[in-house]
């Protein structure tokens, strides 16, 4: 037994954790600070007790932001080769858009010369894109404060993104420094045509498919102060995104072309006092809403209500007027410019 | 020593008699304090998960840098502690082990902690690597057994969590075992250690190999390691290497992965796909072929070793049902690499009496020489043989009842043989 290599071994293992603890420090105080949207769910870690495990906009990186070597890997399809790239180091290259949160913008396998950017790992792959981690998808804390979290996700907080903090270091390892919610949350109830056709009676529980066709887009005002949302006339507020991750591009949103977008004016802007609410109905029968089916040669854009795909998914995306188109109007300062995703849902099932 | 005490105290034997009753026996050496050990470990392994839940609870009224010094402070408190006590006589290093254990349990802690406090969710198995590689530093640097079995616990779930989570496995994790833990288990002399040490070395090998190259891989290399511990047992035994218990070991975790192999070959139903190297490929068949090939070369080098001192220089003596153990792995290698498909009633048929050989050479064997354990392990051989042949050979009951009998027959006419031999050698009956 040498006790001087005991000792040594000893101050080995603290010179570990001190590394670890460090270099998180080091970065939360020199890093490039960073803000990234999420969407919150539950679990808990037996080594590291319960936790919020975050779902970033950038944790879903669609075909067309994938270059370089990660836009072959696209290509694999034997699940075998699908395994050795998993947990693959790659670079997710991010910009700060106009509303002060991270896009991105590109994924690689190499990091890039410069700019913010973040370090993740290959979580799976498919045609359609790359998830990748971080890192930073759990928030621990305590018990009761997650199981107060997951329920606010739920209920007071709806529809809601949370705004993360991170800070990134040179090598693009990203260090959480903090959440809070978006004071602005969407949610949205799918309605559909009455029950018409009779059902079989030996399977009485069996329905017919019954396609969505209209939507109920609620506005929830969740901060302490008022805010004011635009609402112009037929929903023209919000349009539907595409959910890359469940169908790519297949399906793309396809209004008129002649379909301009309305000018904003006075009764189009509507404050909503702290904890009010502000519903509106959209009629997804009308062309405005009508989608194309790109993997159909000649195919012309359809209603929701005609699409029998079950991969079909988007997203309702109220998306609120330039700060330039407002200004003048009343309260335009109290209006929040920052574009605001529903949940996914798919025209077939419903909300996801 | 105690007895003649009290004798003397009794007035039973006189001082000078009781003296010369304790020069009869020589004074008693300095014994290993084995309870104080045990507990002493388990208390430390105990607290330090207790102290890792505590941590998972993550208060929020303690802050930060709070948590962290908590943490620190443990560790090194722990360790200095233990370090001090390690550093004097008597049961004292037996408790200042202990207290090593606890600070490599509380360096482990720490870092489950970090990670929870920095909200990293990283590739969570590097934080059993580092924690397992700081308890086999640990292990070594104080010769300690029981950072040893941490060590060894922590490395296997290191590999497992590779391999299952993230259909990775790391050959880093086997010869971490090997060159790790099985040196320090035989430095010890710790039967205990080598036994988990090999425990988890067969158990990452097959998950390893089979995510590499698939089941037919997995089976062939875990036969062929169970076939190199057997050679490495009987050069135990042969140059005793003051290590006995170590022979045993070897053997045991040997025989274990050997007959589990020729068991499962002797059903015909799986003989051809546990052999067919060409089904099922995994991630990186060249990885596990050179591996199975290696572990294959290895094993027949330790027992052509074997035969050239036992069969050419008749320096040793091996049971002759040994040598089954070689053969049937040439054989099931050689049938493997030619990817022979529609063999699998020779397969079957040639372990069935491969196994019913050895079965009967141990229990004759013991009958011989009065040797309980060869004799019991020989008939729980023949009767796990004749249980699989219920199933699938004896197809009437007339052969099965047939089957039975001659079974019964055979246990009872072992039982008398066995009585008459110990009687003749004078061993109780």
């Amino acid at each position: 037994m040498n006790l001087k290599i005991a000792a040594a071994v000893a101050v080995l293992q603290v010179l570990v954790l001190g590394y670890m603890a460090g270099q998180r420090e080091w970065i939360m105080r020199t890093g490039t600070p960073l803000t990234l949207r999420t969407a919150p769910v539950d679990p808990t870690d037996p080594m590291r007790g319960a936790y919020v495990r975050l779902n970033y906009e950038i944790s879903t990186v669609p075909a067309a932001l994938c270059q370089e070597e990660t836009a072959q890997w696209l290509a694999v399809t034997d699940y075998r080769q699908q395994r050795r790239l998993r947990d693959r180091v790659v670079y997710a290259v991010l910009k700060t858009n106009a509303h002060g949160q991270a896009e991105l913008v590109a994924l690689q396998e190499m990091p890039p010369p410069e700019g913010p950017y973040l370090r993740g790992r290959v979580v799976s792959i498919d045609a359609n894109g790359i998830r990748v981690r971080y890192g930073i998808e759990a928030l621990f804390m305590a018990r009761e404060a997650a199981i107060r979290t997951e329920g606010q996700a739920l209920t007071e907080k709806a529809g809601a993104p949370m705004a993360v903090s991170v800070a990134v270091g040179r090598d693009g390892t990203a260090v959480l420094k903090d959440y809070a919610w978006e004071p602005l949350g969407l949610t949205i109830t799918l309605h559909r045509p009455p029950e018409t056709e009779p059902r079989d009676p030996n399977r009485p529980w069996m329905q017919a498919q019954r396609p969505i066709n209209a939507f109920t887009a609620t506005l929830h005002n969740y901060s302490d102060r008022d805010l004011a949302i635009v609402d112009l006339p037929r929903g023209r507020s919000f349009r539907l995104v595409p959910n890359r991750l469940m169908n790519a591009d297949r399906y793309t949103w396809a209004p008129p072309h002649d379909m301009g977008a309305p000018t904003p004016e006075s009764p189009h802007i509507i404050v909503l006092k702290p904890g009010a609410t502000h519903a509106i109905q959209i009629d997804l029968t009308q062309p405005e809403w009508w989608v194309l089916d790109t993997a159909q040669p000649d195919a012309q854009p359809v209603s929701l209500a005609e699409i029998r795909d079950w991969t079909a998914s988007f997203r309702l995306e109220y998306d609120p007027p330039a700060a330039e188109t407002v200004r003048g109007l009343p309260h335009a300062d109290l209006i929040r410019h920052v574009p605001l995703p529903s949940r996914a849902f798919s025209p077939m099932q419903g909300i996801d | 020593m105690a007895e003649i005490d009290r004798w003397q105290a009794e007035d039973l034997v006189s001082v000078e008699q009781a003296d010369r009753l304790r020069q009869r026996y020589a004074a008693p050496t300095a014994a290993v304090p084995w309870g104080l050990l045990v507990f002493a470990s388990a208390g430390a392994i105990v607290v330090g998960l207790g102290v890792i839940l505590l941590f998972a609870y993550n208060w929020d009224a303690i802050p930060k840098f709070g948590k962290l010094a908590l943490v620190f402070g443990a560790v090194v408190a722990a360790h200095a502690s233990g370090l001090r006590l390690l550093a004097r006589d008597g049961w004292q290093p037996r408790l200042g082990e202990a207290l090593t254990l606890l600070g490599t349990m509380l360096y482990g802690a720490g870092i489950w902690l970090v990670a929870q406090i920095y909200h990293i969710d990283e590739h969570y198995p590097n934080g059993f690597l580092f924690w397992s590689l700081g308890a086999l530093a640990m292990a070594w640097a104080i010769r300690a057994t029981a950072n040893g079995l941490v060590a060894t616990a922590l490395v296997v779930i290191w590999g497992a969590c590779e391999s299952i989570d993230f259909h990775s496995p790391r050959l880093a994790a086997i010869l971490l075992l090997a060159g790790g833990v099985l040196p320090l288990a035989w430095r010890q002399r710790s039967t205990l250690l080598l036994a988990a040490g090999l425990a988890g070395m067969q158990f990452l090998l097959a998950l390893s190999v089979i995510h590499w190259g698939g089941g037919p891989h997995g089976f062939t290399a875990s036969l062929a390691f169970g076939v190199l511990l057997l050679a490495a047992a009987r050069l135990t035994t042969v140059h005793r290497f003051g290590f006995a218990g170590g022979a045993g070991v070897l053997a045991f975790f040997g025989w274990a992965a050997f007959l589990v192999c020729a068991y499962l070959l002797s059903f015909h139903e799986a003989a051809d796909d546990l052999l067919d190297w060409s089904r099922d490929h995994g991630s990186n068949p060249a990885l596990a072929a050179a591996f199975g090939w290696g572990l294959f070369a290895v094993s027949l080098a330790g027992w052509a070793w074997l035969a050239r001192r036992a069969l050419v220089r008749r320096e040793i003596v091996v049971p002759r049902e040994d040598w089954l153990v070689p053969i049937a792995l040439v054989y099931c290698f050689g049938v493997a690499a030619l990817g022979g498909r529609g063999w699998e009633l020779l397969i079957a048929w040639s372990f069935n009496l491969m196994l019913l050989g050895i079965a009967a050479m141990w229990m004759w064997r013991g009958c011989r020489a009065s040797q309980f354990q060869s004799t019991v392990l020989g008939s729980l051989l023949l009767s796990f043989v004749v249980f699989a042949r219920y199933f699938d050979l004896f197809d009437s009951l007339a052969a099965r009842g047939l089957a039975f009998i001659i079974l019964g027959g055979v246990f009872f006419a072992e039982a008398m043989y066995y009585r008459k031999i110990r009687r003749n050698t004078g061993g109780e009956v």
